[in-house]
């Protein structure tokens, strides 16, 4: 993990009040971070949620036609 | 359901000999209820003598995992952190109606840590052992429930999944379990770990099984706003075993990465054949948007797990163990656009999956990619669990929401136990339980045994 990419780890995780010691970094989190910044551009690049609605609440038949309309839908 | 003693008593008096026998090794039980059991199983003999019966659960021993709230004890999570209040004195809303059902709750099981922790040696509370190797990981997080069933503790458990902790430690025991479509099972009473992933299923030794404790606590509740009112659609229809008529689309794009275990192909193969046996047609199909699930259902579980134990977080960070803390902060690392973004997606997945069942009624896969591993290869390094993950195929499913079941499927060279897994389109749990129920009418996996029958037990 590089030192930009570290002192970001700092800053979020004393952002959310999380006493995180250099063990913590060392033993997991410079695993984790990297694999979770991955795994966010990974959603934001998906071309089509970029107009879905969220499943904030769960729906079995999820309309394939909404409002609007993606490439994958057409 | 399978034989057993004739009476409650007998069942309760048993399951405690049992226990006795083999808990001290085992570690399945956090909390035993022996006297509320025996006291309980009087009065379902008397119903019984009365010509009562509240069903197929009437008198039946069941285990519940210790995040679920039962009024006869209290609930720890494995975890010194829950307030020891939390639930104390209340039934949560599935073991309410287990209870109506007639079934008789004989104690708490073990799990990891507040449901997402890592297996660690034995000391702050008991850690449950698979029973078909005690020296292999026994699979998380409904341990004890798991290793319970398989060694015959009792003959059905409850547990919760949210990234395969029903399927896991299913497949690694040798079980079966079936993990409903989200919102099926009320969750109030449940020490949550993610709000919009988590679900209480039951782990048994058969698909029958499953399906009798499912009919038992499925439907909606109002104290659990996500829970769906489906009434009236039965989980488990009484079937003749075939398959006839039904499509099984088959998974193997994601499931057979570098490291999979050599033995888990064949077993797949066999198990694909005895379905094809029972009637139904096989299609080769790719699942839609794997990776974008799997990456979405981590940012959400960060995101929720994070908001559910931030303020302990703070305060009290070392009274979790560093692997629970570590995986509660993720959500530290993910920002709120990012969470909302990880629900559309979602969607997105839900839709790809929508059109899938459209063609097909069920997609089976290998539940892992391996069998128990040694428990000292985890003890010794938190990166050997890490990179374990990528033989973990339960967490697609926790992201899209559908049933999904893990049955026995055959053992290793090494006489391991390993999981077929098999999902069904939001609330089609009727099909996925014929299809497990179909294929254990072929198959003896799910009657092994891990460990002999105690002097006078039945089964």
């Amino acid at each position: 993990m590089s030192d930009e990419m570290r002192e970001e780890l700092a800053r979020l995780l004393q952002a959310a009040g999380l006493p995180a010691g250099d063990d913590d970094v060392e033993t997991q989190l410079q695993t984790t971070f990297p694999v979770m910044r991955r795994a966010v551009q990974l959603l934001h690049a998906m071309p089509e949620a970029r107009r879905e609605v969220p499943a904030v609440a769960f729906d079995a038949d999820p309309p394939l036609d909404g409002w609007h309309r993606t490439e994958a839908d057409r | 359901m399978s034989a057993r003693p004739r009476t409650a008593v007998a069942s309760v008096e048993a399951a405690l000999r049992r226990a006795d026998e083999l808990d001290p090794r085992l570690g399945v039980y956090m909390t035993r209820f022996d006297e509320p059991a025996r006291r309980r199983a009087a009065e379902l003999d008397a119903e019984t003598a009365a010509g009562i019966s509240r069903g197929p659960l009437h008198g039946v021993v069941v285990a519940v995992k210790d995040n679920i709230a039962v009024a006869e004890g209290a609930t720890t999570a494995q975890s010194t952190v829950l307030d020891p209040a939390w639930g104390r004195d209340r039934d949560a809303v599935a073991v309410e109606r287990l209870k109506a059902a007639g079934a008789i709750v004989i104690g708490k099981t073990t799990l990891h840590e507040l449901a997402i922790g890592h297996p660690e040696p034995p000391g702050r509370f008991p850690e449950a052992r698979n029973p078909w190797a005690p020296d292999r990981y026994v699979g998380g997080s409904s341990s004890g429930s798991a290793a319970g069933v398989a060694a015959d503790l009792f003959p059905i458990a409850l547990g919760t999944d949210t990234g395969g902790s029903l399927r896991i430690p299913a497949a690694l025991c040798g079980v079966t379990t079936l993990m409903p479509t989200y919102g099926r099972v009320p969750l109030a009473g449940c020490v949550p770990l993610s709000y919009s992933i988590d679900r209480i299923g039951p782990i048994a030794r058969t698909a029958r099984e499953a399906a009798a404790t499912l009919e038992a606590i499925a439907g909606p509740d109002v104290r659990d706003p996500a829970s769906a009112d489906r009434v009236g659609e039965a989980c488990g229809d009484e079937h003749d075993g075939s398959l006839e008529g039904l499509r099984i689309g088959v998974e193997r794009a994601h499931h057979f990465p570098d490291g999979t275990d050599p033995d888990v192909a064949p077993a797949f193969e066999e198990a694909l054949a005895v379905l094809a046996q029972a009637g139904a047609e096989l299609v080769e199909i790719v699942l839609p948007h794997w990776d974008e699930a799997v990456a979405a259902h981590a940012v959400i579980e960060g995101a929720e797990s994070l908001a559910a134990h931030q303020p302990d977080l703070r305060d009290r960070w070392h009274d979790y163990t560093p692997w629970t803390r570590l995986a509660l902060s993720r959500g530290a690392l993910v920002s709120g656009s990012d969470y909302v973004q990880a629900q559309r997606v979602r969607r997105v997945v839900q839709k790809g999956l929508a059109r899938l069942f459209g063609e097909v009624d069920l997609v089976a896969s290998p539940t892992l990619g391996i069998a128990a591993v040694p428990l000292e290869k985890l003890y010794a390094s938190t990166a050997t669990t890490l990179s374990l993950f990528k033989h973990i195929h339960t967490r697609y499913w926790n992201c899209a929401g559908n049933p999904v079941m893990s049955v026995p499927m055959g053992f290793t060279r090494e006489h391991l136990p390993l999981g077929l897994q098999l999902a069904a389109r939001p609330f089609a749990e009727s099909v996925v339980l014929r299809a497990a129920d179909a294929y254990q009418r072929r198959t003896d996996w799910h009657e092994q045994h891990a460990l002999p029958a105690s002097e006078g037990q039945g089964r």
